[in-house]
């Protein structure tokens, strides 16, 4: 072999080497750009042997295939970096374009003379070819900031510019090896920045994922549309991403834009055919309830998930169809909780009604008929003989208790005071009704009723059964000797204060030392948080307990 | 000054079997002529101004109005007359806002057999009377107990708190007055309730201070 042939020899082995470690690749990321990088190292390994062998063999024909696969390994090296970018679009005039190198070579060869005349337009096209090529990599590296990609936009540069002086210098006759051994450089300069660009790739790819894994932590529960600018949002934060926009798939199998982000901010309507930005991406989302949808990623460069395994991508789409899944249920648990809550609030009132109507049939109704029927009685009691009188009387007793057994259910039912009289009358006579019951010392302490703004029923109801319960808390438990009530108007509510000198907490309302007070507590918090309010049950200051019951006036919307 | 005779009363209740027994308590004395019955503020209005009554005998509860607002408007149109409340309600509280907005009485219905001719009166008088239960609720809320008097219990019951204050069980006495056990123990809550005592202890000692047993 010549000495002037080892050059070439090195650069094939070189370039085998490269075309080896992206078949490698491709088998193992099965990632077109890996396929077009491996064919195209073998166009250039082609080309090599090509040149080899005509220098052995002489024959004309190998030359002419040298001089078409030079051009042809140029325009598929060009085509990997337009598929890296996601920039190459069949058009029927690329066919055109990759006939050039034939045509050329075949009118170079056989027609031309003059070997400037026929190396100028070759080195014009080839470094046109590569020129573009570091012009797709430049612009992905100022997209995305990617180290590999200005390694091979710089690479490709020189490449070009060297295309161009190959044939110049040649012609002044320059050392033949000079060609070869900046072609061998260059060629390394590409293989290291296309190891490069495979790393940053990856990077960015499981930086994306981690992106938007972050907010698909189980835990994070958010509604829905919440959730979903979350992910969205995330998306936007990835280098070269404008847009993004999820499409649910509704009963019909249609794709309708649920939500967008940046660029897709507002859109709406069906999944699109095409979208005017140079790169879209797709993500598939299963969802369990059968309405599975798509994520639309559009940008500037190549699609950050473009890198990782298709089962990687796959598993992120069901974590994002979960996550939303989980979304839609919370949505509809938040929703269903709410529901609840109304009706037991409706349950409550009807409640209360029922109770209201009961009292008042019982003690409107019931009670007064006994007490018509004891007057007529003592009419006639004044008529009888004084022997016969005394019978009546016994008839007349029974008539009293019966009259009071129905004044106490109706009582306990509910207070008429309180509908009659107003709130601060009905605890009033509470405090009184438990002094005169417990002999304990009660100290009441209440607004003048007029300087109160209204009450709703509701509100005054739920005050005064938890002064109900406070009190009979206190007789159940505290061994008191005095109680004090109060019954403030401060600010936006009423704050209803009952505190004792007894056993204080230990003894008294603190819950699960004893069943019944525990339930009328807890049915007190329920009643009043109902309403918006909350019950503090704590130590008062020098023993005993106190009961803190706060209701704010203007009721939050249930 | 005399009372007018015959005391002019007017009936306010939407019960006509309370106002039918109001009326027959009421016409056991000549001295009382019912003048007119209602059964709401809008009737009774009417009637004030058409028989002028001297006494209007109130209930609290009516169609068109709960608590005193009814008493207000009653009272305004018939300022001169005295008011009387008769209601079922036996919480003082009722009794304390009644007086407050002008009432002479508080009365409890099923206490009316006995003390709503007395009421009557004392209203037509310018006094102001209470059932005793709500009386003595009232004083007990504003001051101290009042001592309470043997008058304000019927003969059975003085039998039966002498027959408490003697040591004897319900069943004792029953047996004793020949009455069921239940109606004892009737007359033994009213009589409580009457008297504001709540213990033997304490029954004993009022039957022994009002000489029904001697101690």
């Amino acid at each position: 072999m010549p000495p002037d042939l080892h050059p070439a020899v090195l650069q094939a082995a070189v370039v085998l080497g490269l075309g080896l470690v992206s078949a490698l690749l491709a088998r193992t990321y099965r990632k077109p750009v890996f396929a077009w990088w491996t064919a195209a190292w073998t166009l250039y390994l082609l080309r090599l042997l090509a040149i080899l062998a005509f220098v052995r063999t002489g024959a004309p024909v190998l030359l002419f295939w040298h001089q078409v696969l030079t051009g042809w390994s140029a325009l598929a090296l060009l085509g990997t970096a337009l598929v890296f970018a996601e920039r190459l679009v069949f058009r029927p005039w690329l066919l055109g374009v990759a006939a050039i190198p034939l045509a050329w070579a075949w009118v170079a060869m056989g027609q031309l003379d003059n070997v400037g005349l026929a190396a100028i337009p070759a080195a014009f096209f080839l470094a046109g070819a590569t020129a573009h090529t570091g012009w797709v990599f430049l612009r992905y590296a100022l997209a995305t900031g990617s180290p590999g990609g200005g390694v091979l936009a710089g690479a490709y540069g020189l490449w070009a510019l060297h295309h161009l002086d190959y044939p110049i210098l040649r012609a002044r006759g320059a050392w033949i090896p000079w060609g070869y051994y900046l072609d061998i450089l260059l060629a390394l300069a590409v293989g290291a920045g296309m190891l490069l660009l495979v790393a940053d790739d990856l990077r960015r790819g499981i930086a994306a994922l981690a992106t938007v894994s972050r907010e698909l932590a189980p835990g994070a529960a958010r509604p829905r549309p919440a959730l979903l600018d979350a992910i969205l949002g995330q998306l936007l934060t990835l280098p070269s991403v404008r847009g993004a926009a999820y499409y649910r798939r509704d009963t019909g199998g249609a794709l309708s834009c649920e939500r967008g982000a940046g660029a897709c901010e507002g859109w709406s309507g069906p999944f699109p055919d095409r979208v005017p930005f140079p790169f879209s991406a797709t993500l598939r989302v299963p969802q369990g309830a059968g309405a599975a949808g798509a994520l639309l990623i559009v940008g500037d460069a190549r699609n950050p998930f473009a890198a990782l395994d298709r089962r990687f991508l796959a598993a992120l789409g069901e974590q994002i169809g979960t996550a939303l899944d989980a979304a839609t249920l919370q949505v509809g648990l938040a929703q269903r909780t709410r529901e609840l809550e109304r009706l037991q609030g409706l349950m409550v009132r009807q409640h209360e009604e029922e109770r209201r109507r009961f009292a008042r049939e019982l003690h409107d109704e019931s009670a007064q008929v006994l007490a018509a029927v004891k007057m007529e009685l003592a009419v006639l009691h004044e008529r009888l003989a004084p022997e016969d009188a005394v019978r009546l009387e016994d008839a007349l007793a029974l008539l009293s208790g019966g009259i009071r057994g129905i004044r106490a259910v109706a009582r306990d039912l509910r207070p008429a005071l309180l509908d009659d009289l107003g709130l601060v009358p009905a605890l009033a006579s509470l405090c009184a009704d438990f002094r005169d019951r417990s002999g304990l010392d009660v100290v009441v302490a209440m607004p003048d009723p007029a300087t109160l703004p209204k009450v709703s029923p509701e509100g005054e109801l739920a005050l005064f059964r938890a002064l109900q319960e406070a009190l009979a808390n206190v007789a159940r438990h505290a061994d008191a000797r005095s109680v004090r009530v109060r019954l403030v108007h401060a600010g936006d509510g009423l704050t209803l204060d009952v505190r004792d000198d007894g056993r204080g907490l230990a003894g008294s309302a603190s819950p699960g030392t004893d069943g019944t007070a525990h339930v009328g507590l807890a049915g007190m918090r329920e009643r009043v948080a109902a309403l918006g309010g909350d019950v503090v049950v704590a130590g008062a200051e020098g023993g005993g307990a106190a009961v803190t019951v706060r209701l704010p006036l203007a009721r939050p919307s249930a | 000054m005399a009372p007018p005779s015959p005391i002019r009363v007017l009936l306010v209740d939407d019960h006509h079997l309370v106002r039918a027994g109001i009326r027959s308590v009421l016409a056991m004395d000549a001295e009382f002529d019912v003048v007119g019955e209602a059964g709401s503020i809008g009737e009774a209005l009417t009637l004030i101004e058409r028989q002028a009554p001297h006494v209007i005998v109130l209930d609290l509860s009516l169609p068109d109005a709960s608590g005193v607002s009814g008493l207000t408007r009653v009272r305004g149109a018939a300022p001169d007359a005295r008011v009387l409340i008769l209601s079922m309600h036996d919480d003082p509280e009722y009794a304390r806002q009644a007086v407050r907005a002008g009432a002479s009485g508080y009365l409890l219905k099923d206490d009316a057999a006995t003390d709503l001719r007395s009421a009557v009166r004392t209203a037509i008088m310018g006094g102001t009377f209470f059932s005793p239960p709500m009386a003595r609720a009232l004083a007990e809320r504003s001051s101290g107990r009042d001592a309470a008097s043997l008058d304000v219990l019927s003969q059975r019951e003085k039998e039966v708190l002498a027959g408490i204050a003697r040591g004897l069980t319900n069943k004792e006495i029953a047996a004793e007055l020949g009455i069921g056990r239940r109606t004892v123990e009737s007359h033994r809550e009213n009589l409580m309730d009457k008297l504001g005592i709540r213990t033997v202890a304490g029954l004993t000692k009022f039957a022994i201070e009002s000489g029904l047993v001697r101690g």
